[in-house]
């Protein structure tokens, strides 16, 4: 099969296969009448290069679609494999099927809840109870979904749980809301590596998403830290993934003006 | 394209989820505009640095006591039967 891009025939080349076809040298035309049949030819050759040139260019998008909707397909048909033998593991009380399933997600339940009530404690109970009710539901589990976005799932409405018990005041944020314009225009994207990754700065940031509302903290966490993409962040937070973009800038605009003002003082001092 | 069209675009920016003309026009704008341009490195420099120092794993002590507790309330519970599981 061939895999590299197709050899386009020049005009030339074309046009030449065309008079051979015919089999007719070129001449000077003998009349204006003469001339102007070999102008049309000339246009009905150019036009059939277009429709050659866009029937290529339209396979070549379509076989490229093609191959990555394939590589996609396989690699998530691979995962969904892989879920089965752990569910159907799990669901016959394998001891090794446990483990794997505990090394695999306990430390992502974790940094979920951590990021969402902010506290070790909070969040250890959290993936407790993820872990305990994904055991108890695991027989009933469909597969509609990845078994890890499930799991976050279970998490996520966890930690809503316990943060509601601890702060029932908090009200959600208006989305529609405009944002305001950024204002810390100080550059520190160059700033050397161990300024960034210093413990005084990561107290700053680890704070800065604390104190963002927890929607768009679940947003950014779900986004930015554990790197998930945005179908599977709203299917957890529950959300559309036009409200979760929403939520996601505004979490990001928020936090790069906490974080630019702190280095902006830094810099200037 | 204006600096508040630019930043009201600027997460699908950096999430390469917009279409070539808009990305034609911000990385336009970005060339002559210093403030747009320091909001949206900063802005992609602070997803970098979260993703990596931002992955916290549960303790080591606190985790073996995780691991004991739950295998024990899994191998507590018998297999599911055929007729339990949900196809």
């Amino acid at each position: 099969m061939h895999t590299g891009p197709i050899a386009e025939p020049s005009t030339a080349e074309y046009a030449k296969g065309r008079f051979l076809r015919h089999r007719r040298t070129r001449s000077a035309p003998s009349s204006p009448r003469a001339g102007r049949i070999r102008i049309r030819r000339r246009e009905r050759i150019a036009d059939k290069q277009n429709v050659w040139k866009h029937r290529h260019a339209t396979s070549t998008v379509r076989y490229n679609w093609f191959r990555k909707s394939v590589s996609t397909l396989q690699s998530e048909r691979a995962t969904m494999d892989d879920e089965s033998v752990l569910i159907d593991g799990l669901r016959q009380r394998d001891p090794q099927a446990f483990a794997t399933f505990f090394e695999r997600y306990a430390d992502r339940m974790y940094r979920l809840a951590y990021g969402v009530v902010g506290s070790e404690a909070d969040a250890e109970e959290v993936a407790q109870a993820t872990f305990i009710s994904a055991l108890e539901a695991i027989d009933r589990f469909e597969q509609n979904a990845r078994l890890s976005t499930w799991l976050y799932r279970i998490a996520y409405n966890h930690a809503l749980m316990i943060l509601r018990r601890r702060r029932p005041e908090e009200s959600l944020p208006d989305d529609d809301n405009a944002l305001p314009m950024p204002s810390s225009l100080t550059d520190w994207s160059t700033l050397p590596e161990d300024r960034l990754l210093s413990r005084e700065a990561q107290e700053i940031l680890r704070k800065a998403i604390a104190e963002l509302p927890t929607t768009l903290r679940a947003a950014f966490i779900c986004r930015d830290i554990e790197g998930l993409s945005t179908a599977e962040c709203a299917q957890i937070i529950g959300v559309s993934e036009g409200a979760l973009k929403v939520r996601l800038h505004r979490a990001r605009l928020t936090l790069r003006e906490r974080v630019s003002a702190y280095f902006g003082e830094w810099m200037a001092s | 394209m204006t600096c508040e069209e630019l930043i009201a675009h600027l997460s699908s920016y950096i999430d390469h989820e917009m279409d070539a003309d808009l990305v034609a026009e911000v990385q336009e704008h970005i060339a002559h505009c210093r403030n747009c341009r320091v909001v949206l490195d900063t802005t992609q420099r602070l997803i970098v640095l979260v993703h990596d120092e931002g992955r916290r794993i549960i303790p080591a002590g606190q985790r073996d006591a995780l691991f004991d507790r739950l295998q024990q309330a899994f191998l507590s519970r018998p297999p599911a039967s055929e007729a339990d599981t949900t196809v």
